[in-house]
């Protein structure tokens, strides 16, 4: 009998390697054409599934995703609030220095796009469109590169887990 | 829960939840300042001019590599004011696990109460219930004179018989058993979870 770990994982929650690259061409592709500062792609729990930074501008890209996913969950409950049926697509924020787009992919996927404030800003829009296209194929579940359930989870990593959170986690009360 | 495979991450979010000033900013701060820097996040507050919780305050926090794979933790609470309802529903979006934060000063109680229920209200919009779903208690502020009890808050709030923990944030008692259980719930709520999906699939 085939052992039940043996089974590909096919969820929503993982990122196969395959889709990694893709997803970073789709935003190597989009800094490439328009020179923006950073091009990252967000969870909706605000988590990097892949980022393309240019050298001399390198933000914290933790906090970043962070807001930026709460910032999409806050304007999709206004638009809910103000009857806006499809919500926001894009939300624009402007700076003196640097404009930032934020554009939904879909109900689990934002892509982060920061530029400076020179470029234009349809140029953006219009690219961003087309990457979006792009991405959400790619996002959805492709069977041929499945993450098995022993690679992830295993009774293994819980109890090395478990060691190391008490080694990191020493009370000192 | 998100598996980003290619880099071997496992991100895990864990919401601290509780009523208004129950100490829940308290506990990341403790675990923020006694933390390696080496396996943080800033410390992200989003606070109002009062100083007040107004969306969220966020860490993350890692262990390191465990067998070829890294786990991190990203540690949210939630605005405990009233008002802030539709807020705290945003951040329990994408939840794997809860630390309940009840104040255990005897005149919270109403409010440990509400607020308690207020969480299963937003956790049944996503389709989940405490009863099935990992969280733990801790009771704040052990150290207050007007303190409950320990078994009058069991009977008060621990419904479910989850992990429950006495603390005092402000000086890091309890604060790290309380995330150790929290994250082991997670673990195993996870795998079991992932178990479903394979057989949904299968």
């Amino acid at each position: 009998m085939e052992n039940e770990n043996d089974q590909p994982i096919r969820s929503s929650a993982i990122l196969t390697e395959k889709q990694f690259r893709e997803v970073s061409e789709c935003l190597s592709d989009l800094a490439a054409k328009l020179k923006i500062t950073t091009a990252m792609l967000v969870t909706s729990s605000g988590r990097i599934v892949s980022q393309r930074n240019l050298q001399e501008h390198r933000f914290d890209s933790t906090t970043l995703a962070t807001l930026s996913a709460s910032m999409d969950a806050a304007a999709k409950e206004i638009a809910r609030l103000i009857g806006e049926q499809d919500h926001f697509k894009m939300v624009l924020q402007e700076g003196r220095m640097f404009n930032i787009l934020f554009a939904r992919v879909d109900d689990d996927y934002s892509l982060v796009v920061i530029f400076e404030s020179g470029v234009a800003l349809g140029m953006v829009r219009l690219f961003v469109k087309r990457t979006i296209a792009r991405l959400l194929p790619i996002l959805r579940y492709t069977q041929d590169d499945a993450v098995r359930m022993e690679d992830v989870f295993d009774r293994r990593f819980q109890s090395l887990l478990g060691e190391e959170l008490d080694q990191t986690l020493k009370d000192l009360s | 829960m998100f598996i980003h495979w290619p880099l071997r991450e496992i991100h895990l979010k864990i919401v601290y939840y509780g009523p208004g000033l129950s100490g829940k900013t308290a506990n990341l701060q403790y675990i923020h300042a006694h933390i390696d820097p080496a396996l943080k996040s800033d410390l992200v507050m989003l606070k109002t001019s009062e100083d007040r919780t107004i969306f969220f305050d966020f860490l993350q926090l890692e262990v390191g590599m465990i067998d070829g794979k890294k786990p991190k933790f990203n540690l949210y609470t939630v605005p405990g004011q009233v008002h802030y309802n539709m807020t705290r529903k945003i951040v329990l979006n994408g939840v794997d696990g809860l630390v309940y934060v009840a104040d255990s000063q005897r005149e919270m109680m109403d409010a440990n109460l509400d607020t308690l229920l207020d969480l299963e209200k937003h956790l049944i919009m996503s389709g989940k219930t405490l009863e099935n779903f990992p969280w733990v208690l801790q009771y704040n502020k052990r150290d207050m004179p007007t303190a409950e009890p320990f078994d009058e808050m069991e009977k008060k709030l621990n419904f479910f018989g989850v992990p429950s923990f006495e603390a005092t944030a402000t000086k890091g008692s309890g604060v790290f058993a309380t995330l150790k259980e929290s994250i082991k719930q997670v673990v195993s709520h996870v795998r079991s979870q992932l178990e479903d999906d394979r057989r949904l699939w299968a």
